[in-house]
């Protein structure tokens, strides 16, 4: 058994921090780091200068752009990131929809698609979940009839996040409306501007937009669109959610959260006083950080495991590092909010206090990102869902 | 031994649910402007003797116990009314029990008829623990300093400085004194707060007695618990209404046990903190001040727990739905939320228990 990275690993750590430290925009991190929304722009700014060095996709296979990166890597690249409050290279695009057109497109789809999905000059979004099929993806109604050489796409999709920032969208579709659940899906990518796309926003419980719902009324779209097979595309929405699963853990978002609120707690108050020196907040504290810390290396057992195999299969145990990894963010976002108090009761406490010469810059999103973090154990599959796939993998029930 | 409501509080508790939930209908916290005219609001409740009930006989009010006001709380609660009863509450059992002053009866008067409103303003920056920290300052009759998270638009405040002899003293401010400055904003969960900068205020002293303060302010704490109370039972009514509603998998939400089970561990927590706030209420107006103490702090724990994990729950167990802000549940999240920080939070409390040496004699 052996904890360290091996020196090549620490190497290659010590090169993406580097090249954090340099390149990345500073700005970006602020917000980040103070758990503000970010703009279209800031994404695009992070993930175009990790395209240009290689790495907004360096986990995708060598042949489709990518460097063949191990997960130890991409796992170090992961950290790197998120412990300089940096937003990782577009989900859609990088983890979700680029890896299935990779693995299952055709020449003229990766052609066509995978340069600038990897660049990010295509944003991708999530046409997923269905007003009815949320859990239950399969049950998803939105049909798509074949026409000739097109495919006319009617019905709608919801939570769509960040749509409105999207040029193009990765749907699941039904196709044979007689087969089986599952059997009668399709994947299939539609450029945004195609007449009769409707996208309506919905503000979600912290006030932002977000999420839409997203309206297709006799949608044409080329033949040519349809990702792999038709009526496959279920096993293709398999391959792509482990990999969502993968990236919610997201332990170094914690981490880094976890180091602000020690921060904040060791700032005295106007008494002089702090909240760290209150024995009943640090037990808190503590039981948190060591359960982030069990999490850190329960990720890293399964990262070893996949070391070195080649494997599409998805890995049931990742279902346990989305449970994990979703509550203990949440945990964190409600010590923020408990040291904020009722300093953090309003969305705009930065401009009523910005005369003051007290930090204030990361009061304002407090309960904000408080609400908006119980997201985490909904989507991606909700961790009752997880607790589902668990208990029949794992345990055999 | 009896838990029930008599008749005559019965009688209140119909119509103060019919007047918060459909006569307040404007003022539902969903509503964005809610906080608008929010003395009309006063009025409406003076009216109906809500702010009569928090004032004794002897200064012209209908006091008789906590209970009544307590009705009402759980009725604001319920309906999500945005009306800031605990803060007024506060200051009126403080105007009840304080010294005479020059105008002391018009005022109640004024206050029990609706005509004028008041509320207490006694946090500062930083004041997570319910009035640890007070730098706000009195000096021959002139207050100077910042209060924040005041009720905007109110006629009156009560607030709470430090004398010169280093003691705290409660003081009477008008809303348009001069001197005083008033940056207002909205919170998460739709209340009208702002922030009162005083410079040279001068200000009318009312009360200086420790045991009065500490009094009302378990007084509104236990109203606060009441309120949350009132949220957690809707909410947990709606999430058991839309288990049953809501198919996935060709069945109702409501047939995954662990659904089930998630849902009445709601049900539990809200009943462990109902009964906990009853028990604090009737303590309030218990001469064993020490005994009093421990069951509102053991009370603010409990709801404060229990409004976190029925808030957390309901968002989860709607799904995506529980987190969009057009569905009325995310208000009771986002106040049920807030409230835990209100009127002290856990470390508050847990060290109040601490500090009580009697606290394990349960
Ligand atoms: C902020 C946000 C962003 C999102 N972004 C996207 C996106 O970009 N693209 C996209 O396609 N989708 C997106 N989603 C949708 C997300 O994947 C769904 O919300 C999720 O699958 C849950 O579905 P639902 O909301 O319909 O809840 P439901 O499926 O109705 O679930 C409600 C509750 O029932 C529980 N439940 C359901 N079935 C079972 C069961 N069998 N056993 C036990 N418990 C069960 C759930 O865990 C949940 O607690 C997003 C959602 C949110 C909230």
């Amino acid at each position: 058994m052996e904890l360290e990275f091996t020196a090549e690993e620490m190497a290659f750590r010590d090169e993406v921090r580097n090249f954090i430290e340099t390149e990345m925009p500073k700005d970006v991190a602020f917000k980040m780091a103070n758990d503000r929304e970010l703009e279209k722009q800031d994404f695009i700014k992070v993930h175009r200068k990790l395209y240009e060095k290689g790495w907004a996709t360096a986990h995708w296979p060598k042949e489709c752009g990518g460097a063949d990166w191990t997960p130890v890597q991409r796992h170090i690249f992961g950290e790197e990131m998120q412990r300089a409050s940096l937003p990782m290279p577009l989900e859609f695009n990088a983890n979700m929809v680029g890896p299935v057109i990779a693995h299952f497109g055709s020449k003229e789809q990766k052609e066509k698609f995978l340069k600038p999905t990897a660049s990010l000059e295509i944003w991708w979004c999530q046409g997923f979940s269905e007003p009815g099929a949320g859990s239950d993806l399969a049950s998803l109604k939105t049909t798509a009839v074949r026409d000739g050489n097109e495919y006319v796409i009617n019905g709608q999709k919801t939570w769509t996040t960040l749509g409105h920032f999207a040029d193009w969208i990765f749907c699941l579709v039904r196709t044979d409306p007689n087969a089986k659940k599952q059997k009668g899906i399709s994947f299939i990518l539609v450029d945004m501007n195609t007449p009769g796309i409707e996208v309506r926003p919905i503000i979600t419980v912290e006030g932002n937009h977000e999420v839409n719902e997203v309206f297709f009324d006799n949608v044409r779209v080329p033949a040519e669109n349809l990702v792999g097979e038709e009526n496959r595309g279920w096993d293709y929405a398999k391959f792509l959610l482990s990999n969502e699963r993968f990236g919610i853990a997201k332990i170094g978002v914690a981490k880094q959260r976890m180091q602000r609120i020690k921060n904040y707690a060791q700032t005295p108050d106007a008494n002089g006083e702090k909240l760290w020196d209150d024995a009943l907040f640090r037990a808190r504290f503590i039981q948190v950080a060591s359960d982030i810390k069990a999490l850190e290396i329960t990720q890293l057992r399964i990262l070893a495991k996949q070391q070195g195999h080649d494997s599409d299969a998805p890995d049931p145990l990742t279902s346990m590092l989305k449970i994990k990894g979703s509550e203990l963010q949440q945990a964190t976002t409600e010590l923020l909010l408990e040291i904020a108090g009722k300093d953090g009761e309003s969305p705009q406490i930065r401009e009523i206090y910005k005369t003051g010469n007290q930090d204030f810059e990361w009061l304002d999103a407090v309960a904000s990102s408080y609400f908006n973090n119980r997201k985490l154990s909904i989507y991606g599959g909700s961790n009752e869902i997880q607790h589902n796939i668990l208990s029949k993998a794992i345990m055999g029930f | 031994m009896n838990f029930d409501l008599n008749s005559e509080q019965i009688q209140i508790q119909d119509s103060f649910a019919r007047f918060f939930a459909d006569g307040a209908k404007k003022h539902s916290r969903t509503l964005k402007n809610s906080s608008n005219n929010s003395s009309e609001l006063c009025l409406a409740a003076a009216e109906m003797g809500i702010l009569a009930m928090l004032f004794s006989e002897g200064n012209g009010g209908l006091y008789s116990s906590p209970t009544e006001t307590m009705i009402a709380m759980e009725e604001i609660g319920k309906s999500l009314c945005n009306i800031p009863l605990t803060e007024i509450a506060y200051a009126c059992r403080i105007l009840d029990k304080s010294d005479d002053f020059v105008g002391k009866d018009e005022l109640i008067a004024s206050i029990i008829s609706g005509e004028k409103t008041i509320a207490i303003a006694f946090d500062e920056f930083n004041n997570r623990s319910n009035g640890a920290i007070v730098k706000t300052n009195e000096n021959n009759g002139v207050i100077n300093g910042v209060k924040t998270n005041a009720n905007a638009g109110f006629d009156y405040f009560l607030i709470n400085a430090k004398m010169a002899n280093g003691e705290i003293g409660i003081f009477l401010i008008k809303g348009d004194a001069n001197g005083l400055h008033i940056k207002n904003y909205i919170t998460h969960d739709t209340s009208a707060k702002c922030n009162l900068h005083f410079e040279n205020v001068a200000a009318v002293k009312i009360c200086t007695d420790a045991k009065i303060i500490s009094y009302s302010a378990d007084f509104a704490t236990i109203a606060l618990c009441y309120e949350a109370t009132g949220m957690m039972r809707m909410l947990t009514n709606l999430t058991t209404e839309y288990l049953k509603t809501r198919n996935q998998f060709g069945v109702p939400l409501s047939s995954f046990q662990v659904l089930q089970h998630r849902a009445v561990d709601m049900l539990i927590e809200t009943e462990q903190a109902f009964s906990i706030a009853i028990y604090a209420s009737l303590l309030l107006d218990n001469s064993d001040v020490e005994a009093r103490k421990i069951a509102v702090s053991n009370a603010k724990l409990r709801v404060n727990n229990a409004a976190k994990f029925v808030s957390q729950q309901a968002v989860q167990l709607h799904g995506g739905i529980g987190m969009t802000d057009e569905y009325i549940g995310a208000h009771y999240f986002k106040r049920l939320t807030l409230f835990c920080n209100m009127m002290g939070d856990n470390y508050f409390h847990l060290n109040r228990l601490n500090l009580e040496k009697d606290i394990l004699e349960i």
